[in-house]
């Protein structure tokens, strides 16, 4: 795959591709976690359904200048569920889609170093070769933040919906004291009360954390709002804990039975992204030490070398009072076929009225946050 | 005994999911029309074919029900000029591939974000913006882009859609009345300061031809309503060539590649900017505006455009314009002299006067947040020398006035 000056190529997983010199062109794009070779080899090594990898890396020459994960996904829960709130019958029927890269991530879509801005259309175009070669109904992006990405999507006709919403918090601030004082007064000492009172007994700190731990309190808090495990299931996880093991920055809150609920996450670049939540629901079914662990997860990435928090979905209530700023997120969904490309249109439609009557996006206490 | 041979009626046939003014055309043109609304007026479904009372929210029955109409006596094209149903048009129409608006651009000039996005990517300047969802976030932003700034709803609303502020205080009110738990995020705009104009553009088979540009005044309180137009826009033909090429390149990078469309543009400080794009004509009286003034009717345009046809042109009747709406700077119970209405002007001018509101009716301040336009004065002329006076004829005959709150 050609387009000018840059030449795409299609790697059928991580396993053929250089871990260091993927790394490093994530860094210096900017990259976080969810563009980390390991997290991909994660994903490939126990993926939360079934996806055949398709990683699309643009070259100027020989030099690797950009990437987009992307996955070919006969089958994910996330996206399925996402399916079955269209009215236009039989969508999941068509066959498989390949994804950039999955609704699991908190971002995705082409990454491409400073510079080359056209390797991002380049990937772009990349993408839609990919699916032909693959046999792909329909090929696009998922959770791709609002920007310059998405307007190019959009501008080639791409079917767009408004999943979700991502909350960042800049931690750039010299001390915490500074970054709690850019709060309103009323409002920080309202939130200093609720972490006391919540917290009483608990102790927050930064840890790593065990698999096990990890999958027992994330699945407890899953079955604690109903929704099935299978979109985090224990393989996957596992997978995930050992392979991003470099980078893990995991908030806990413990009692005198141990560790009572986490917010685990990795630290790539300089973003620290939290990705999953879990608690002993039996005890704190309120999640009484979000707040506690929320303020400790800020300062921690205040004092360190984090420039970003990324918060992920959901609860956006609480993290705007801590004066996080939301990141929309897009599916975008296109193929070769103006009949069909209407069917995603009208199934877009249809996704973003949903997300939009939830804070959340897309029925968070369900499938797909 | 012959038989009586059946006439067949060879006549195109559009999907219109439309107003008054589209139907009459379409009777005109000798269309046949098959008619979607939700409920369908009495007096416009006498006029159509077929008049088809739907759910226009299920887009999916919807296509149902037309495509088994389509495969009895084809459509060549389907028609909206209604920003709420510009979507549904380009779905049926993909979906029956037929003529019609591109879907990805109807989509695209529904949503504000949308829009800015696509533009932004296809390197066409607009105001800087940040989504937000409460009044924290959008006061953040504001500081950031600096005061005043615009907050918007990302859907099509109009002008009831948007607020100008310039304070803290004035952000928080817009954010409060604006916010819709169905659509939660607003836009905040940098308020590109600057003249404004109004391009009015048919497109075919991608290419766009201007046809009228129009200077716009718009107020300066909390509603940013248009309060009048002149033609000639005053920026020469040589500025109305550069705005055109920079219309019609926003209108290709939205995807916008048939049809009509309206756009509105702000000089600013750093060139122009795009304000809005709505994919149908202009409202009120800029489509009789624009017809004057290049000879092409906007609505039969459309029609056209969607069978297919060559556009009509007739002469220009008019190689001067002034526009204003009528509009009160308090609140109050709204008197005129209906007679005025009917005038049609006299000597070198021609005049259009209109109201919305009967004497009597309550009306609201233009700068108030539910205020607006109660009525528009229009007058046609060959020489720039002519409208003042006729103008003047006009509002002197009409007496617009208000009795206040209580008196």
């Amino acid at each position: 795959m050609t387009s000018h000056e840059y030449r795409v190529m299609l790697s059928g997983g991580v396993a053929g591709i250089d871990r260091d010199v993927w790394n490093d062109v994530v860094r210096r794009c900017g990259g976080t976690t969810f563009y980390a070779w390991e997290w991909l080899a994660a994903f490939e090594e126990a993926p939360p359904g079934t996806f055949q990898p398709a990683h699309l890396l643009a070259y100027r020459g020989d030099e690797l200048v950009g990437v987009c994960p992307a996955f070919l996904v006969h089958h994910c829960p996330r996206l399925d569920y996402a399916y079955s709130l269209s009215a236009a019958p039989g969508l999941r029927d068509r066959g498989p889609v390949l994804l950039a890269h999955s609704l699991a991530g908190l971002i995705g879509g082409p990454l491409v170093l400073p510079g080359h801005r056209d390797a991002a259309a380049a990937l772009i175009a990349g993408l839609e070769q990919a699916a032909s070669v693959l046999d792909a109904w329909a090929w696009g992006v998922a959770n791709l933040p609002a920007g310059a990405a998405t307007g190019l999507l959009l501008r080639e006709g791409y079917a767009v919906a408004h999943v979700a919403t991502a909350y960042h918090i800049d931690t750039t601030w010299p001390s915490p004291a500074e970054y709690w004082s850019t709060l309103p007064g009323r409002r920080r000492r309202k939130l200093w009360r609720e972490q006391r009172q919540r917290a009483e007994g608990l102790v927050i700190a930064e840890t790593r954390l065990d698999a096990d731990t990890m999958v027992r309190l994330a699945h407890d808090l899953l079955r604690a709002h109903g929704t099935p495990v299978d979109v985090f299931p224990e393989a996957y996880l596992r997978a995930l804990h050992r392979h991003l093991r470099p980078y893990e920055r995991t908030i806990v809150a413990a009692d005198a039975d141990g560790i009572a609920a986490m917010f685990s996450g990795w630290q790539f670049g300089a973003e620290w992204s939290l990705w999953i939540a879990g608690l002993r629901a039996a005890r704190y079914a309120a999640f009484e030490p979000y707040h506690s662990m929320l303020a400790h997860t800020i300062e921690a990435a205040v004092t360190s070398d984090t420039r970003v928090l990324n918060l992920g979905r959901g609860n956006a209530p609480i993290k705007r009072r801590y004066g996080a700023i939301g990141t929309p997120l897009f599916l975008a969904l296109k193929s070769a076929n103006r009949r069909h490309d209407a069917l995603l249109h009208a199934w877009c439609r249809q996704l973003e009225v949903r997300s939009q009557a939830s804070p959340d996006g897309l029925d968070v206490v369900s499938r797909c946050c | 005994m012959p038989e009586r041979l059946a006439t067949a009626d060879a006549r195109p046939s559009i999907l219109c999911v439309s107003g008054r003014r589209v139907v009459d055309v379409l009777g005109e043109m000798g269309v046949h029309t098959v008619f979607l609304s939700d409920p369908t007026p009495i007096d416009l479904a006498c006029l159509v074919d077929l008049p088809l009372d739907l759910d226009l929210d299920d887009w999916a029955a919807t296509e149902a029900v037309v495509r088994g109409l389509h495969d009895a006596r084809p459509f060549a094209g389907v028609l909206s000029v209604y920003d709420a149903y510009l979507p549904l048009a380009g779905y049926l129409a993909a979906r029956l591939d037929v003529a019609g608006l591109a879907l990805p651009a109807a989509f695209n000039c529904d949503n504000k974000l949308r829009m800015r996005l696509t533009l932004e990517a296809g390197g066409i300047a607009g105001p800087a913006y940040a989504v937000v969802g409460d009044p924290d976030e959008a006061a953040a932003a504001a500081r950031r882009l600096g005061y005043p700034v615009v907050v918007k709803k990302m859907g099509a609303a109009g002008g009831r859609g948007t607020r100008l502020c310039r304070s803290p205080e004035e952000v928080a009110a817009a954010v409060t009345a604006l916010w819709a738990e169905t659509s939660p995020n607003l836009l905040v705009e940098e308020h590109v300061e600057g003249p404004e104009y109004a391009v009015q553009t048919v497109t075919v088979g991608g290419a766009t031809e201007v046809i009228s540009v129009l200077a716009q005044h718009t107020a300066t309180g909390a509603r940013p309503v248009e309060t009048g137009y002149d033609f000639p826009s005053g920026l020469g033909d040589q500025g109305e060539v550069r705005l055109g090429a920079f219309v019609a390149r926003a209108l290709r990078a939205l995807g916008v590649d048939s049809g009509i469309a309206h756009t509105q543009v702000r000089l600013g400080p750093a060139g122009p900017a795009v304000i809005n794009v709505s994919a149908r004509p202009p409202g009120g009286r800029l489509c009789e505006v624009t017809e004057a003034v290049s000879g092409v009717d906007m609505v039969r345009a459309a029609i056209e455009v969607a069978l297919g046809r060559p556009v009509t042109r007739r002469s220009p009747v008019a190689g001067h314009v002034m526009y204003r709406c009528v509009a009160f700077d308090t609140a109050g119970t709204v008197d005129y002299d209906p007679g005025a209405l009917a005038m049609a002007g006299d000597g070198p001018a021609c005049l259009s006067v209109s109201m919305d509101v009967e004497p009597g009716e309550r009306v609201l301040p233009v700068d108030h947040v539910d205020g607006g336009v109660y009525g528009r004065v229009v007058v046609y002329a060959d020489t720039a020398e002519s409208l003042e006076p006729a103008y003047r004829r006009a509002v002197d005959a009409l007496r617009p006035r208000l009795k206040r709150n209580g008196t």
